[in-house]
């Protein structure tokens, strides 16, 4: 278990060992003499317990900071099997998180102080994994692994409740809107992949004809998440009461529709 | 009392959804039009203003799909927008529009159409406060004979906080109408969200948002809700699981049967939870 080599010559400071409680386990962490770091546990002293919000935390010290490593050590951590599901491990944190959301959808996140009126209005947040302010507080942490994998951001409908009770004017539905993007472009596996199916067929409709045509939407999601039998009856008696046109109504100077999609695409599967 | 013969002129932005779901809606809107003088003039060429999906996807492929429709308008007349989430996109671009003016040239050289600052953007609904209520008020034939509606916003009418310094029409459907002898019950879940678009992907959720909405009306003995937006009609009325769901109307049908028009059964058929009934039962139609 122990690292191979002994701590190195970067600064007198790191050469000792450093070690935390996580989890019920005591970490530890190694310089060697190349500067790359080592980790392993070991069991905690039995009475010995972290706080509960930092159970799933691994720290990385000021020091290994210091000397650039925080990168190398969080990813032996997440390659180490030992380490539990869903930890948080702070060299892989995204320090301009905040920064780059708050540029992207032009708002200001970090006046959120977790009042949670936003999770206390929102409709949907029985359908969400994190409530919306802890969203926020993600970003505000840097855990830019997940928040973009969370489904808050897909269930999100821009009903724009909470940013119209939120009490420091922070618009979060931007906020949701600025993380879909985010994920897309930096391909993450959605955690609600029909919605975002369903997405991406209003695209290709508006693409084909600049308008939405239900029914094509209607069919393509269908076909694409594989759930004909879902809404059948509905769909049937949509078409009864002649509520989905059978045929799209189209631009016509579809060329201008079209060059707007051109650059698009490549950033997303199409 | 033609005193107000001039017609209004406005040109009139439809939507996906209104010019097919829901077109019963654009129907009636324009019985309403023809009653209270407004001319519309439908925007040439218009195309969809992304939705919610664009703006999801790719915010900035939202804003170019709706600013195209914002090049096609004149400035001369008010763009009359009938669903409130394309109101949304139109206003906001507008108003990001007016102040990022390099964006608004980019955008302008694309389409090769200027994108006027000054143009109006105005939904049916203050449309019909602004304009029509005089002719409202003195040309109601036939009044609604005290018919208990519960006025259901939705979320997207003017709620958006980028619309923050916007008028707000909170109330308005229920001062229309109550003056037109209709009995407003806006003791309910006015604007809870319906669902929007969950309703293809999960439509779990919206069943359960739906629900909560329909028994507030119940509990609020209301008859009927009557919404401006077509896409919660269209919700309201596809993802209701109670026993009884009430009738839900598009605020245009309601005011243009209180104008006397004869064409509702067309725009009633397609409605999937018939309103006929409770209508007879007011003496509303025959």
């Amino acid at each position: 278990m122990q690292s191979s080599g002994s701590p190195g010559r970067i600064r007198g400071k790191i050469q000792r060992k450093t070690g935390f409680f996580v989890t019920g386990a005591l970490f530890k962490c190694y310089l060697t003499s190349q500067g790359q770091a080592r980790s392993f546990w070991e069991r905690a002293k039995p009475g010995r317990r972290l706080p509960l919000y930092l159970r799933s935390l691994k720290v990385i010290t000021k020091e290994m900071r210091m000397a650039g490593v925080e990168r190398e050590v969080a990813e032996n951590l997440r390659q180490d099997s030992r380490t539990p599901e869903g930890a948080v491990i702070i060299g892989e944190l995204d320090r301009d998180l905040a920064r780059e959301v708050n540029r992207k959808s032009e708002t200001d996140l970090n006046l959120c102080y977790q009042c949670r009126t936003c999770s206390n209005g929102c409709p949907f947040v029985a359908a969400m994994d994190y409530p919306p302010n802890v969203v926020l507080r993600m970003i505000q942490y840097g855990m830019r692994r997940q928040v973009l994998e969370c489904a808050t951001i897909w269930v999100c409908v821009n009903c724009n409740t909470c940013s119209s009770q939120c009490p420091n004017n922070i618009d979060i539905a931007a906020i949701m809107n600025t993380l879909t993007k985010m994920a897309i472009e930096e391909r993450v596996q959605p955690p609600e992949p029909a919605i975002l199916e369903f997405h991406l067929q209003v695209l290709h409709s508006i693409e084909a004809y600049g308008r939405a045509h239900k029914l094509r939407i209607m069919l393509r999601h269908k076909l694409a998440t594989r759930e004909w039998l879902k809404d059948l009856d509905l769909g049937l008696k949509l078409l009864a009461k002649r509520k989905l046109d059978l045929f799209p109504s189209r631009v016509k100077a579809f060329q201008e529709i079209h060059r707007l999609f051109a650059p698009y695409w490549k950033g997303v599967k199409s | 009392m033609n005193r107000t013969a001039a017609l209004v002129e406005f040109s009139y932005f439809p939507g996906c959804s209104v010019a097919s779901t829901a077109s019963e809606s654009n129907q009636s809107l324009m019985r309403v039009c023809e009653a209270l003088g407004f001319n519309l003039t439908e925007l040439e060429d218009w195309n969809c203003c992304g939705s919610s999906s664009a703006y999801i996807v790719d915010p900035d492929l939202g804003l170019q799909l709706t600013a195209r429709n914002l090049s096609l308008a004149t400035p001369d007349k008010p763009l009359l927008v009938m669903c409130p989430r394309c109101l949304h996109h139109l206003r906001h671009v507008h108003i990001s529009l007016r102040e990022h003016q390099n964006l608004r040239r980019t955008l302008e050289r694309r389409f090769r159409r200027p994108i006027s600052p000054e143009l109006e953007i105005i939904h049916f609904l203050e449309a019909v406060v602004r304009h029509g209520l005089p002719r409202l008020n003195a040309g109601a034939p036939q009044p609604l004979n005290g018919l208990r509606f519960m006025p259901y916003y939705g979320c997207t009418l003017f709620r958006p906080p980028g619309l923050r310094r916007e008028r707000y029409f909170q109330g308005e459907v229920e001062n229309v109408l109550t003056a037109l002898g209709a009995q407003a019950m806006p003791r309910s879940l006015t604007s809870r969200c319906c669902g929007s678009f969950l309703s293809a992907a999960k439509p779990e959720v919206v069943t359960e948002q739906v629900n909560q909405i329909m028994a507030s009306a119940i509990a609020a003995e209301a008859e009927c809700l009557v919404t401006v937006c077509a896409m919660c009609q269209l919700n309201l009325e596809i993802r209701c699981t109670l026993k009884e769901p009430l009738p839900v109307f598009h605020l245009s049908e309601v005011l243009a049967l209180a104008l006397g028009a004869k064409d509702y059964q067309s725009w009633f058929v397609r409605h999937l939870v018939d309103p006929r009934p409770i209508l007879s039962s007011r003496n509303l139609i025959r």
